[in-house]
């Protein structure tokens, strides 16, 4: 790795450890304005308040309690939980949930890019015909219905009707119990997927060196699987990052229809019930995952493609 | 460039193989075994600090009380295999049945007398009230909790291994009920300090002296619960275990209900109407009773004619039957049903008044009244929070009280249970659609909330006639004088009207028809899961 390299990402390292302790505060900041606390029955005394407050620190000023949380949180104690496990430690509710919806999001990632690059490749060479207009629609409806409708019929369908697969999560099946719920994920991924592979197959067919090849007397298959298919496939790899971000964030919904115990279902609940320690934890997962994934991106840009330059002088 | 895509296949394969990856519990493919369904994950297994309906059931199918409830709501013997009471009531001997911890050590009175100090003394036990005088009423409770004395003793000693003897501050007619609730639960000391602060958190940190042990917890998935082999009652245990499946969504568990995944689950209110004519439908009423709970510092809600017109104007009725359609009943009176039995043996609601049928001529007539004295057009805001049943009842309480009280405006103020809770505590409201669940069976769990100066009084209602009602409660020398005391404590607050009782919550559920033995209580722990057995 060349010195501007290494000069890129240790900035980038700088940035996105500012990001994250930034998103931090701000949430530290919004949780303390949100009306109620975590102790919130009506049934405590305005003494066993104080006294709890008194324990877990929640009386200090909140600057106090900002700093002593990074401070924990560096040598990894990211605290308890006030409510959704009382005193059970939150890295290690969190920790176990990071796979799970990690898992379902990589493979809806990987599942839906497989058959969205390849709906798109397909479109694209069969242009302006039936098979292109039946691949747009396809794509627009994969865009325009929510993952949950499509969660909701397979579970239906699939899970009710013809017991193929579990309606329930569970870890002792978790192969099976993830179908579902990955496919009813990917549907978005394949469409966007699809779109710009379309797009940009069409363009890398109608660009020179293809039409170079071409005239070299290079085969059309040989054409399209070596030159075309290849120089489509790396747009596409840069806007996996994002796109796995987004599913990430995005399939709290999906999780508590297919009843997974994943991080967005941890995170509505914490929200829910003001447990301020789980939602700080979840969401430096989440800031975490977006920040490395735009470093990752970012860094992937000039491997990939060695015309990328990463700066001035590079 | 082969090279990276080639990497990137593998990791991202690697990763989800990780999320993918098998961690296998205890099967319960083989065996009776029932499934049930909950939307929440129990907070916590630890009797000093559950206190959610959840958590308490889970403590209870694995640790038992010194008495429990039957099917019908009887409080009977559990690890207290017999009892004495002083003639004056304020002793009690509990004698101890041989049980056993789940590894192996004998439950004793110690255990007993750790748990309750452990949970007086806790800044963060929420049911520690229940020691005091507003609840069981043990001698010294008040001093250590309310006082802060740490020199007070709690009443409480263990006489020998077998042998409780309580002492309480006044005699407590409830109190045995009270012996059902997990905050008096025995803990074994020993094991409970070897846990090192974690005890109760995972199925490793506990022991059960109850029906099951808990083997598996997988948080905000399931709880798996094994027969346990060392339970005193273990012949009376006739399934293999249980498991608890968390489902948040109400719809995704009737799915899985109907795929024969789980065989409990709640049905919510807008899937009612598809099964409650299925045999597998239930309905069972609980102990929550939802009211208007009224400011009377402020000038429009502390009108007492505003206050009888809208008593008059509600038809509960139809909310009950038309829009929660979830089982609810209309509340007659501000103690619900089900909730204790009189000296005569009769339900307290059945032997006492009913209050306010709707009587649209009566609203009427204290409708004018109220606008001679506030004018013709009145606003006044509710309060309420935004989840079920308050939602639904709010907005269909909002329209149907306007129509029937022209030229009332009620404005809606929708906020989080927890958001709802801190304006009625700082008195930030006019009118707030509120809730109260019983922690025991007797109705001073609801009418001692609005004595004068106290703590859920929030309105600030105060009349000395019915704090002395009350106060003659506590002190009658009989049951029967006592329950009419109660009666007339309960007169005199519908008479004022500081809060108007509107329906008590009804559990409308989906039970396999090959189950049985699902036990709900209105009162203390509301699911029992001893009895659960499978049927051909």
């Amino acid at each position: 790795m060349s010195k501007s390299t290494m000069k890129f990402i240790g900035k980038r390292l700088v940035i996105a450890v500012i990001t994250v302790v930034v998103v931090l505060a701000i949430l530290f900041l919004m949780l303390k304005l949100m009306p109620g606390t975590p102790f919130n029955d009506e049934k405590l005394t305005e003494a066993q308040m104080a006294a709890i407050y008194a324990q877990y620190g929640l009386d200090k000023p909140i600057f106090v309690q900002f700093i002593t949380y990074i401070k924990n949180m560096m040598s990894g104690d990211f605290g308890t939980s006030y409510g959704i496990s009382k005193n059970y430690p939150v890295s290690l509710l969190v920790l176990p949930r990071i796979p799970i919806s990690f898992g379902i999001g990589i493979a809806a990632v990987i599942f839906g890019t497989g058959i969205g690059f390849g709906l798109g490749v397909f479109a694209a060479l069969h242009r302006n015909t039936i098979w292109d207009s039946l691949a747009t629609i396809f794509a627009v409806m994969g865009v325009s219905v929510p993952s949950f409708v499509i969660g909701l019929l397979l579970l239906l369908v699939l899970g009710v009707n013809f017991s193929f697969f579990p309606v329930i999560y569970k870890s002792s099946e978790v192969i099976r119990s993830s179908i579902l719920p990955v496919i009813a994920l990917s549907f978005g991924v394949i469409a966007n997927i699809a779109r710009f592979t379309r797009s940009e197959m069409i363009a890398v067919l109608g660009s020179d060196y293809i039409a170079l090849a071409e005239a070299k007397g290079l085969d059309r298959g040989t054409v399209i699987r070596k030159h075309a298919i290849r120089n489509t496939l790396i747009p596409v790899i840069t806007v996996l990052g994002p796109i796995l971000v987004n599913l990430m964030t995005g399939s709290m919904v999906l999780e508590k229809i297919f009843s997974i115990p994943g991080l967005g279902t941890l995170l509505v609940t914490g929200i829910t019930v003001n447990d301020y320690n789980v939602v700080l934890a979840v969401s430096f997962v989440y800031s975490l995952l977006y920040v490395v994934m735009m470093l990752v991106i970012d860094v992937s840009y000039g491997i990939i493609d060695p015309r990328i330059r990463l700066g001035k002088g590079d | 460039m082969k090279k990276f895509i080639t990497m990137v296949a593998f990791a991202t394969m690697a990763f989800s193989l990780v999320g993918c990856s098998s961690d296998d519990t205890a099967s319960t493919d083989d065996g009776a075994w029932v499934t049930i369904a909950k939307e929440n994950d129990v907070i916590s297994m630890d009797s000093m600090y559950a206190t959610d309906g959840d958590s308490f059931a889970a403590i209870h199918a694995t640790i038992d009380g010194l008495m429990d409830q039957d099917a019908d709501g009887n409080i009977i013997a559990s690890l207290a295999e017999s009892y004495d009471v002083s003639d004056d009531g304020l002793v009690y001997t509990f004698y101890l049945r041989e049980a056993y911890w789940s590894n192996g050590t004998q439950v004793t009175a110690a255990d007993f007398v750790f748990a309750w100090n452990g949970g007086i003394n806790s800044a963060d036990c929420e049911y520690a009230y229940l020691f005091t005088t507003d609840g069981a009423a043990i001698a010294g409770a008040d001093e250590i909790l309310y006082d802060g004395d740490t020199s007070a003793e709690l009443g409480v000693v263990a006489v020998d291994d077998l042998t409780l003897e309580v002492t309480l501050s006044q005699d407590t007619p409830y109190f045995l009920s009270l012996m059902t609730f997990p905050v008096f639960y025995p803990i074994n000391e020993e094991f409970y300090d070897a846990q090192d602060g974690d005890y109760g958190l995972t199925p490793e940190n506990l022991i059960s002296c109850g029906p099951y042990t808990l083997t598996s917890w997988e948080k905000g998935s399931s709880l798996t619960f094994t027969t346990s082999e060392t339970y005193w009652d273990a012949e009376a245990v006739q399934v293999d275990g249980f498991e608890i499946q968390i489902m948040a969504e109400v719809s995704s568990s009737v799915t899985a209900f109907e795929a024969e995944e789980v065989d409990f689950t709640k049905v919510s209110s807008d899937l009612i109407s598809l099964y409650q004519d299925s045999d597998e439908f239930t309905s069972v009423l609980e102990g929550y009773l939802w009211y208007f709970q009224f400011n009377l510092y402020d000038e429009v809600a502390g009108n007492y004619n505003l206050r009888m017109a809208i008593a008059y104007a509600l038809d509960n009725e139809d909310l009950c039957e038309n829009v929660l359609q979830d089982g609810s009943i209309v509340a007659d009176g501000f103690v619900p049903y089900d909730l204790s039995t009189g000296p005569d043996g009769e339900d307290y609601r059945d032997t006492a008044d009913v209050y306010f049928e709707q009587d649209l001529d009566l609203a009427a007539y204290y409708w004018e009244l109220a606008q001679d004295e506030l004018g013709e057009e009145i606003t006044i805001e509710l309060l309420y929070e935004n989840a079920d049943p308050a939602l639904s009842a709010a907005e269909y309480l909002q329209s149907q009280l306007q129509e029937a009280l022209p030229g009332l405006t009620i404005s809606m103020n929708m906020q989080t249970k927890e958001a709802r809770i801190e304006l009625q505590k700082d008195v930030d409201f006019q009118m707030v659609l509120t809730r109260w669940g019983p922690d025991y069976a007797d109705p001073t769990t609801y009418l001692n909330m609005y004595i004068t100066g106290g703590a859920y009084n929030y309105g600030g209602y105060s009349n000395d006639a019915y704090d002395t009602a009350l106060d003659n409660a506590a002190a009658a020398d009989t049951d029967e004088e006592r329950w009419q005391y109660l009666k007339d404590a309960e007169a005199i607050m519908m008479e004022d009207l500081p809060v108007i009782p509107i329906f008590q919550v009804g559990g409308a559920s989906l039970i396999s028809s090959s189950v049985t033995g699902i036990e709900t209580h209105a009162v203390g722990v509301s699911y029992v899961y001893k009895n659960l057995a499978i049927v051909e």
